[in-house]
């Protein structure tokens, strides 16, 4: 007897917004509904695909968590997760090479902002654990494709809002929950004082990070995972409410007075594209790698091994 | 791949208890055909609409195999443990298979505060479930080792053995786990009751439907004095033929029903001529199992405890075909109805039982109400029968319904029509409640109801004016009835007379409640309004009286009433006025024009949440947050006390929770 599920993966590439999403599918030529929220490139009798794009059904790392749960359960444990999508990008005083709208940053590592105790004046932050992006997706895939820019910034298709050079960083990333702040509390300012080696802020990677973490319980699986964030708009470090408005961006509408929407309007596409064709060319990469060392039957329907 | 840590050649000691259990479990025979019948959703379930088709029992595996998640839903009797113990057998016949029985009979009072302390993650539940439950004996870190390409089926017998809150709680926890095993499935037995799902997609719901008539008939073929009585038998009164339970009992038993079959009858000759216990033995032994209940909170106790309270010899005659006794002393009805009856037998008969503490041990706190319908059916008169209705409506709104639901599936209702007709108008005016979950729980109430019943009747109606219709149009006999059928059906631009609306503070909780609702729709004026708020101020008004009041006054969005509820939520010493001043406050807000008042009534909840979380009334909050015709703006305006709630939270699962409440307000509510 054996569980029936949606088909199998070797990737997936899960993103929230539609531009997020569509970037993905577009430059990924993932134009085929599969099922439920997963495109592929071409249906597959057998449902065995190498690569599928995953939406979540909302925002936030509670979404994402469980996109992710939903797309290991359905695919039968893909061996590779890549979230790709927008974040902002965090930019402090004086730094002498800040990120810039449009940039690529992957996260190799995710401080979470959001277990804290507000016990009067001060607030005491919290950890739980969970996984931090892969080493072997950073090191042999990631930092290589970082150093060939023009591989992937040629898959982009949007124009930048201004004349724009994108460049890929590999940095720390900070991730929260935040649904809607006072914005005359200062809690923002201290999660980015508190987390001052993070480039990017975004709500969705640590809910990946804890579903891969609680996925790894079972001794017999153990799922990579990467984050690739486009930078659309900016966090102004010095501006009293400018994380704050970061935060609830993708909860609020658009015209929201309390948004700082312009910017992200303006550079919402071009980052998207950035962000999907930098994961789909790392996929690509991957899927290469794959296929070289294996004989092209395995490599074709999968991996010729269960990933648990 | 590494070799896995338990090959599947080394779970054979595991296979072998659960063979062991399959060697101690007597199938009644011949063994009966089932039919289950498969719905997409709790709404068709509860009607007993399968539009995913009916199967046999086997499709429950391939369904399991699947989804990975099917609930299987049965009325008392139904044969739910059968099935689960026929799959086993079925899966233990199959390669690289694990079955896991957990049967929830067993779960024992101290369990409960056991499980109150463990961290709220799923890993640490279903360790705690399979250390103390489960068949084999098996620890999670033990499942997790086995080679993943056996296929593991959990199989959970009696959900509805357990409060509904820990119940909600263990389908998380398999839910979790089915969702990070790939090579497993969980099959859950039940009563018939919604539960809620993270994603119901991905359950496969069910039910056992009772016996066809065919199959009735051959079971019956062997004693044609049985089936020429089945056979003469008519429409409602061939019910409990087709309660699986009641079959066996009818065929091994050594009698012909002499007019009408039910449930209490049948219960009766079992215990009197099946076990073999005299009348007074009986009586003492209802008194007994009322009292385990009671003290045990579960329906595991210590045989001990019976022995001392029943003496030898009536403990022995139970102990020889209705009590399971486990090695290490615990004990437990084979059938819980078994249990039931005689609990029912006690509390039918000793009306001082008919309270808050007497129904709350009889029904595990709401969690079954099997044995509130087994009482029901006990009373011999209407009038008898009626109070005991109106007290169950004083302990649990919805409870009346679901004892009246059951006794008309199993034989003889004697409670009065028009107090029948008073239980189902008052849940359906509910269907309209402003708040959602309210609306949901009284149409569930009013499905479980046999098709064609009055109850099902008001299910149809298509809004409260044809409510009111239908109600005037009925024909009331007692006084007492026609008195609340003219209150009932007030229409909106009334005001009601001074001596009607004073009786919102009447002792009879029927007008009394009906009262605090017609007021909501009725004319309803600024002096009355100051009037009630006067006389909940008034000494010695009791806590019921002030809950109506706040009941009242949430439709009214005032700056006084606003004031007053909150005094209600921060003063009153008992929870219900609090409560429902709780779910005023909400209303309130919900139904002000003003969106200032809103978000002080939003800012005022915000302010309280470390006291909402210690008198556990967030959960309440969780629930009143979604209302019926919502104003623009409504999901902006919770925001900020959502937030607050949010950030309070320390533990994983009820961060989760709130986060789902922000998501689902922004799912519902457009942002304007």
């Amino acid at each position: 007897m054996k569980r029936q599920h949606l088909g199998t993966a070797k990737i997936i590439v899960v993103g929230v917004i539609d531009e997020e999403f569509d970037a993905i599918c577009r430059i990924g030529g993932l134009a085929q509904r599969c099922a439920r929220q997963y495109h592929v490139r071409a249906l597959d009798a057998h449902n065995n695909y190498d690569l599928v794009a995953c939406r979540m059904d909302g925002w936030g790392n509670l979404a994402s968590g469980e996109a992710v749960a939903d797309a290991i359960e359905d695919f039968q444990r893909p061996f590779f997760i890549i979230l790709a999508g927008i974040a902002g990008g965090i930019v402090r005083p004086g730094e002498r090479d800040p990120i810039k709208l449009g940039d690529i940053v992957v996260a190799d590592y995710i401080h979470y902002s959001e277990l804290k105790k507000l016990s009067g004046a001060t607030t005491s932050f919290r950890y739980k654990a969970h996984d931090h992006p892969s080493h072997l997706l950073r090191v042999s895939f990631a930092e290589p494709l970082r150093r060939e820019p023009q591989r992937w910034t040629n898959r982009i298709q949007a124009c930048p809002p201004q004349s724009h050079t994108p460049i890929a960083r590999i940095e720390n990333l900070v991730t929260g929950d935040t649904l809607l702040g006072d914005p005359a509390s200062t809690y923002q300012q201290i999660v980015l004082k508190n987390y001052y080696t993070a480039t990017a802020v975004d709500m969705e990677s640590m809910g990946v990070g804890r579903e891969i973490f609680h996925q790894r319980r079972d001794p017999y699986y153990n799922p990579q995972f990467i984050v690739v964030r486009g930078i659309s708009d900016l966090v102004e470090i010095d501006e009293k409410k400018g994380f704050w408005r970061r935060a609830i961006g993708s909860v609020l509408p658009p015209n929201h007075p309390h948004t700082n929407q312009q910017m992200r309007n303006q550079w919402r596409a071009y980052a998207s594209e950035a962000a999907a064709a930098f994961a789909l060319t790392l996929a690509d990469d991957l899927l290469a790698e794959i296929a070289r060392i294996l004989p092209p039957a395995a490599a074709g329907g999968g991996l010729g091994v269960t990933n648990g | 791949m590494a070799e896995a840590l338990i090959k599947p050649d080394q779970i054979a000691s595991m296979l072998a208890q659960l063979r062991s259990l399959l060697a101690d479990w007597v199938e009644p025979q011949p063994p009966f055909q089932f039919e289950i019948g498969w719905s997409s959703s709790y709404e068709r379930l509860l009607l007993e609409e399968f539009d995913l088709g009916i199967t046999s029992a086997t499709e429950i595996l391939t369904r399991a195999l699947e989804s990975g998640r099917v609930l299987i839903s049965g009325r008392a009797g139904a044969a739910k443990t059968t099935v689960v113990y026929r799959l086993v057998r079925e899966l233990l016949s199959k390669q690289s298979v694990l079955p896991i029985v957990l049967n929830l009979k067993e779960w024992q009072a101290p369990f409960y505060a056991d499980w109150s302390t463990l961290p709220e993650d799923f890993t640490f539940r279903l360790n705690f479930l399979l250390e103390r439950l489960a068949v084999p004996r098996i620890s999670l870190a033990i499942l997790d080792s086995i080679d993943p390409r056996v296929f593991r089926v959990l199989l959970m017998d009696g959900l509805n053995e357990i409060t509904p809150r820990i119940a909600q709680e263990i389908i998380s926890v398999f839910d979790e786990y089915v969702r990070r095993a790939s090579q497993s499935a969980v099959i859950i037995t039940d009563r018939v009751v919604r539960r809620s799902f993270a994603d119901v997609s991905r359950w496969r719901l069910c039910a056992l439907k009772p016996l066809a008539d065919d199959e009735i008939r051959t079971q019956l073929q062997s004693q044609p004095e049985k089936l020429q009585a089945f056979d003469a038998s008519l429409g409602g009164h061939r019910q409990l033929f087709r309660i699986p339970l009641f079959l066996d009992l009818f065929l091994r038993s050594a009698r012909l029903p002499g007019g009408l079959l039910t449930t209490e009858e049948e219960m009766r000759y079992y215990f009197e001529e099946q076990i073999g216990l005299t009348d007074e033995e009986i009586a003492v032994a209802a008194r007994a199992a009322f009292e385990i209940y009671q003290s045990q909170q579960a329906r595991t106790f210590p045989i001990a405890t019976l022995q001392d309270k029943v003496g030898q010899e009536i403990t022995a005659k139970l102990a020889a075909s209705s009590i399971k006794v486990t090695n290490d002393g615990s004990a437990y009805f084979f059938h819980h109805l078994h249990h039931d009856y005689l609990v029912a037998r006690y509390i039918a008969s000793n009306e001082s039982q008919w309270t808050q503490e007497g129904f709350d041990a009889l029904t595990f706190k709401a969690a079954s109400f099997d044995s509130l319908a087994l009482a029901l059916e006990q009373l011999r008169t209407s009038d008898q029968a009626d109070r005991f209705i109106q007290a169950l409506y004083d302990w649990n709104v919805y409870a009346p319904a679901y004892a009246l639901a059951e006794a008309h599936q199993g034989g003889l209702v004697v409670v009065s029509p028009d107090m029948q007709r008073v239980v189902y108008a008052m849940l359906a005016e509910k269907r309209w409640d402003f708040m959602l979950q309210t609306s949901e729980r009284a149409s569930d109430a009013l499905s479980v109801f046999p098709e064609g019943s009055d109850a099902r009747e008001l299910l149809a109606l298509g809004s409260l004016e044809d409510l009111l219709n239908f109600v005037k149009a009925l024909h009331m006999a007692g006084n007492r009835y026609a008195k609340w059928q003219t209150v009932f059906c007030s229409s909106a631009d009334t005001s009601l007379e001074p001596d009607v609306f004073r009786e919102i503070t009447a002792p009879d909780s029927i007008i009394g409640w009906t009262l605090a609702n017609v007021l909501k729709r009725t004319i309803t004026s600024m002096d009355r309004q100051q009037e009630l708020r006067d006389w909940a101020k008034q000494r010695g008004c009791n806590s019921t009286v002030i809950w109506r009041i706040v009941h009242v006054l949430g439709a009214f969005p005032t700056e006084q009433n606003f004031k007053f509820l909150l005094d209600i939520l921060d003063t009153h010493t008992v929870i219900w006025p609090r409560y429902g001043a709780l779910r005023s406050l909400v209303e309130l807000a919900g139904k002000s024009p003003q969106t200032e008042l809103r978000t002080r009534v939003f800012e005022a909840l915000s302010k309280r949440v470390a006291e909402l979380s210690s008198s556990h009334l967030l959960l309440e909050l969780q629930r009143a947050l979604f209302v019926r015709n919502a104003p623009p703006g409504w999901a902006q305006a919770a925001f900020p006390l959502v937030n607050s709630i949010y950030e309070r939270q320390t533990q994983e699962e009820d961060q989760r929770a709130w986060m789902k409440v922000a998501q689902q307000l922004i799912k519902q509510y457009p942002l304007g």
